[in-house]
This record gives C-alpha cells, sequence and structure tokens, in this order.
C-alpha cells in the first residue's frame, strides 16, 4: 500500500474534483453539439434535412410548409445543420432538458409562432 | 463432492458494465465450466445498415459502442473509402489519429478503474476516472460531444483542431501522464493487487491463436499483433512499436494496458508535432459501387473489422462488424475453468468486455 | 479472379478481392493446412445470394490478410470450423441464428438462441425475412 500512500495523503487536502451539481453549473464548451433549431422563416421547406437525418426524428411536409421536430428521437450529431442548403438549422450548446412527455415541435413561417407543441403524431415510421 | 452447482454471474452484476450471463459450473469453489449467454442488447445494427443510406451509416455505426466510437466511425469510413477509392487529405489522417488515440486513453483509463474497482480498490478507482474525466472534456472541447464525436465523416474529417485546442490537448495529457505516474505503479507493483492477478487466467502462447483472441489480450500473451502495426491511416510516419507481455495472465494484461496509455501519450505528442495543415475532407459524388471491402483498426479492445460491400445505389448490400470483444469472449472458457468462484470477476474484466459490441 | 460461375441469377455480385475461391469438400483441409501455417481466423463474413449463402473466411498472418469465399446452396450443411478454431463456434452460431446456414458438427450449440428472444422464429439477417 505504500505505493499510495502519497496519493492518500494529496487526497486529504485537495477540494474536491466534482461539483455540487444544481448549485453550480459548468458553463457550456463553445461548438458543443446540443439542441437543435430550426428557423421556419429561413427554411425553403426543400427536406434535405428529413432525408439525411439518421434517427429520422425530421419530417418536412412541403405542401403546408410545415416541419415537424421530435426532439427526442435526435441524436444531436449536427448532420441536418450541416446539409442545410439555406443556413435554417441551428446548433445551440446547451444540452436538451429533461422533460416528462416526448414533445413534437413544428415550425413553420412566422405566421406561426414557433416553436409550438402539437399533438399530431409527426409520422408513420 | 460430485454435484456440481450452476451459478449464474450476471446479468447484472457489479463488475459489469453491461449485461452479459455467464453460466459457471462449480466443483465446490473451483470452475469448471462456463458457458456464455448472450442476447441481451443485440440491436440489430448491422440490419439497419443495409437500411439507411451510406452517409447516415457513419452516426449509425458510431453507436454501436460506447468508448470506442469514433474508431468504428473511422473503420466503416475506411471502407466506403476503398470502395469508392477516395484518397484522404494528409491533415485528416493525423486528427482521426489523435481522437483515435485520446479515445484509446480514456477507454483504458475506464478499464484500469474498473479493475480496480473490480477486486474493491474504491480510492484507485475514483483517482482513475478522475483522470479520464479531463480526456472527455477536450473531447467535448474539440468536437462538441463527450464520447460518442461524430467527428469522422467519408473522405475526412467534420470538424478541425484549431492551434489553441492542440496546444490545450498537449497540456492535458502532460497533467494526465504526471498523475498518471503517481498511480500506475501503484497497479504495477502493489503486492494487493499482484496477489489478485499473477497467474490469474492464463492463456498460453500456443492455445492464443487458436482461441482468436485480440488486442491487448493477445499482446498480453507474448504476440505481437496490433492492427496499428499495418500502419493505416497516419500511423506508417509514427513509427508504431506494440506493447507486448509475456505471461498471459491477468497482471499481463494491465501492464498492457498501463503501458499503453503511455504509449498512446507518447503518439498523441508526436501526431501533434507533425500534424500537417491543409484540407481536412475530400469532397466526392455519387454511391458507392458494386466492389466489396475488409477494413481493420485496433481498438482500445482489439482489432475492428470491418466488411462493407455496396451494389451501385445509396444503401448499401452488407455491412458486417466484428467487434473485439466477440472475439475474445470464447477465450473466457479456457480462461475460468480450475479458477476460484472469486476470482471470475477479475478474469472476466480482463478482457475488457464491451457487450454491446458483441452483439451489435 | 475471374468469377464465371453457373449463377442462374441475373443478379452480379461483387467477388471481394483476392479472395480464393473454395467448396464444402476441401474447406476443412485448407483451414487445417492454414491453421498449420499459423494463420488466425479473424471472422467469417456471410451474404444472402437468392438461391445461396456465400461465406467468406477473414484469415490473417503476419498483417496479411487471407480470404477464402465459399458459395454453398441454402440446403447443404456447412462443416464447423470449431473443432479446428475453437473461436469458430461463435461465429458459426451467429450465421445460423441471423442466416439459416446449416453446420454440421458445431462444438457448441446454441440452438439458433445466441441473439434473439425464445420466442422468435426469423432470419433477420436474409433480404427477404419471411421467407
Amino acid at each position: 500500500m505504500a505505493n499510495f500512500l502519497g496519493a492518500v495523503i494529496e487526497n486529504l487536502f485537495k477540494k474536491p474534483a466534482t461539483r455540487p451539481y444544481p448549485f453550480t453549473k459548468r458553463e457550456p464548451f463553445k461548438d458543443a453539439r446540443g439542441l437543435i433549431k430550426f428557423d421556419g422563416d429561413k427554411c425553403v421547406y426543400c427536406g434535405a434535412c428529413s432525408k439525411k437525418c439518421p434517427a429520422a426524428a425530421i419530417r418536412v411536409e412541403r405542401a403546408e410548409k410545415a416541419l415537424y421536430f421530435e426532439p427526442f428521437k435526435c441524436v444531436t450529431c449536427g448532420f441536418c445543420v450541416e446539409v442545410c442548403p439555406k443556413d435554417a438549422i441551428n446548433q445551440e450548446f446547451e444540452y436538451r432538458k429533461p422533460d416528462y412527455s416526448k414533445s413534437i415541435e413544428k415550425y413553420g413561417p412566422s405566421a406561426v409562432p414557433a416553436p409550438a407543441k402539437t399533438e399530431a403524431p409527426p409520422s408513420q415510421a | 463432492m460430485s454435484t456440481r452447482t450452476v451459478i449464474p454471474m450476471g446479468p447484472q452484476h457489479p463488475v459489469f458494465p453491461e449485461p452479459l450471463q455467464l453460466k459457471l459450473s462449480l466443483k465446490d469453489e473451483k470452475i469448471v465450466d462456463v458457458a456464455p449467454a448472450l442476447g441481451y442488447v443485440h440491436r440489430g445494427i448491422e440490419k439497419a445498415a443495409e437500411k439507411n443510406d451510406f452517409t447516415q451509416n457513419v452516426f449509425l455505426v458510431e453507436r454501436i459502442c460506447g468508448i470506442c466510437s469514433f474508431i468504428h466511425a473511422v473503420c466503416y469510413c475506411m471502407a466506403i473509402e476503398d470502395i469508392m477509392k477516395i484518397e484522404l487529405p494528409p491533415r485528416a489522417n493525423y486528427l482521426r489519429v489523435i481522437w483515435g488515440e485520446l479515445h484509446r486513453l480514456h477507454s483504458h483509463m475506464l478499464w484500469l478503474g474498473l479493475l480496480a474497482d473490480s477486486f474493491g480498490f474504491e480510492s484507485l478507482f475514483m483517482k482513475f476516472w478522475e483522470i479520464r474525466e479531463r480526456i472527455l472534456d477536450i473531447l467535448e472541447k474539440t468536437t462538441g460531444a463527450r464520447v460518442i464525436i461524430s467527428a469522422c465523416a467519408i473522405g475526412g474529417v467534420r470538424r478541425d483542431i484549431s492551434d489553441e485546442h492542440l496546444q490545450e490537448i498537449l497540456t492535458v495529457i502532460d497533467k494526465c501522464e504526471k498523475e498518471l505516474n503517481g498511480i500506475i505503479p501503484v497497479v504495477m507493483s502493489d503486492t494487493t493487487v499482484k496477489r489478485r492477478t499473477v497467474g490469474v487466467g492464463v492463456i498460453e502462447k500456443e492455445k492464443a491463436i487458436h482461441l482468436g483472441i485480440v488486442g491487448p489480450v493477445l499482446r498480453a500473451s507474448g504476440i505481437a499483433q496490433d492492427a496499428r502495426m499495418t500502419g493505416y491511416g497516419a500511423y506508417k510516419y509514427l513509427d508504431f512499436k506494440p506493447v507486448v507481455e509475456e505471461s498471459g495472465d491477468c497482471y499481463a494484461r494491465a501492464v498492457v494496458r498501463a503501458k499503453e496509455t503511455y504509449q498512446s501519450i507518447g503518439l498523441l505528442r508526436k501526431a501533434i508535432n507533425q500534424l500537417p495543415s491543409g484540407d481536412i475532407l475530400t469532397k466526392y459524388k455519387g454511391n458507392p459501387g458494386k466492389a466489396a471491402a475488409v477494413s481493420r483498426v485496433e481498438q482500445p479492445r482489439g482489432e475492428l473489422i470491418y466488411y462493407v460491400e455496396g451494389n451501385g445505389t445509396k444503401n448499401l448490400e452488407r455491412v458486417r462488424v466484428r467487434t473485439p470483444t466477440f472475439s475474445n469472449v470464447p477465450a473466457l472458457s479456457k480462461m475460468l475453468p480450475g479458477m476460484e468462484l472469486a476470482d471470475a470477476p477479475v478474469i472476466v474484466l480482463s478482457i475488457d468486455p464491451c457487450i454491446s459490441c458483441t452483439e451489435r | 479472379m475471374t468469377q464465371t460461375d453457373t449463377q442462374p441469377q441475373e443478379k452480379q455480385f461483387p467477388v471481394l478481392e483476392g479472395a480464393e475461391n473454395i467448396t464444402i469438400d476441401n474447406l476443412t483441409a485448407r483451414v487445417k493446412k492454414l491453421d498449420e501455417e499459423g494463420y488466425r481466423l479473424l471472422t467469417a463474413t456471410c451474404l444472402d445470394r437468392g438461391e445461396k449463402y456465400e461465406i467468406y473466411y477473414h484469415f490473417d498472418k503476419d498483417l496479411t490478410m487471407l480470404h477464402l469465399r465459399l458459395l454453398v446452396n441454402k440446403e447443404e450443411e456447412v462443416p464447423s470450423l470449431s473443432l479446428i478454431y475453437l473461436c469458430a463456434f461463435l461465429i458459426e452460431n451467429e450465421m445460423k441464428e441471423l442466416f439459416g446456414v446449416k453446420f454440421s458438427g458445431l462444438f457448441v450449440n446454441y440452438g439458433g438462441r445466441l441473439f434473439l428472444g425464445e420466442d422468435s422464429d426469423i432470419t433477420p439477417m436474409l433480404k427477404c425475412v419471411d421467407c
């Protein structure tokens, strides 16, 4: 045990390595991949993001100019942000908060206040 | 005593991070037979990879394993690049090595911590995981996520590392090395650790090939086999030499992994110093053609092999994943018999089981 | 290596570059020879080719890979390699379960219950799952 004695003594006088979480929060790192937000005005509803999404979390209705996003399916890979031709998708640094239900976000041109929660089932898949 | 007792070890057991069941047949305290039962986390990822677009698969295969995720993506991308004849920019190759070695570093740190935990050395476990957290922080700073970093793409990488972050990686690994110098000797020379590991779960050099074992387990049995020796990516410029131990027991496996943490730190320093500037992504057009490719890389747990076959459409004909734990599990049936029941957790842990990898 | 089989399918499948063709009859003898030469069995890959299964056995020695390519009809039994290489039992059990390949002389037989549930009766990796 003699080898470990140094570490034991050091531990006695050291500050804890962890944070008292709910009271002290770490700032999210810059460029962390967190929440995905869409801009309903910039979006042209081309559906590129929904085709590329590996988790099938996005469904675009071209005719009704609406985009349905399921945040709890999203794996925050950021692939949609890369493929969007209009830069209408924005990835924030914060992580998604927990929720009581798996809500679906609907985005559209600004007449519809975005994001609004809907009851409509997003997709058959 | 002629009767045997069968003890089911797992699927929930303190030393297993993931569900695996071992049916241990005991005669008194001695293990005489072992039957692994798998199937608790089979997700059908190989099938899903046939249904997906081949670009989406990069993110899918990353989710096979929660520890060495980036290396899975690298291996898949290498196979696709082989089929589509995409040449990588040199900087991308180096960046893949940097992230790959950071992954190996944090995976070995996790394992060394779990080993300490498996024989009840809680404070050593905490020490290792404290160091690991720094590496996860640097991964999050450079790529945006802690473990499933999604930094790999077909034809290169998705993000660049800035000079400022490269400097930070160097300072972090310097600090890690200093702290490891304080606790790695505990693993290597402490009598309590040695008593639990020396001579336990031995695999002789002659048997090793027939058992099909790979990675640190194979290298601990005296066979110098490491997929990084093939020089994929930028490893050919880094003068790589595998770590080999001779005794083939749990202690040798711990020593191999402990030495590999230092080796990874060395490789990181070299890669960062040699890092060329330039592009990070080669653009490509079209879908993978009718061709097949096999690629292999070295994961923290051993050799990872992908067989990918395209059929000219955006979907692939077949993606076959051979993960290191899949070939290390049969070796348990040779390691465990003859050992005491109390040694079973240490032996099972010594192959670094990743069940999600095994079942895919 | 030219692939001029009597394949009835109109669909042509790619062949892995450098693969060595092999039949059921000489599989065991060839693998025994490879074993004596010190090759490691890496893994085997099974592919569904309509009427047939295509099985690749991947070997390695001194960082060079060697692939054996076996084409078998779906009813035929493939001799198991698990008595030569113990590690083959897990690979073959997986193929048996996910593709329905028949093996003779499996060292440990999970009876098709390695990954799937007790009540599952499909071979999910086939191209057409229900047939």
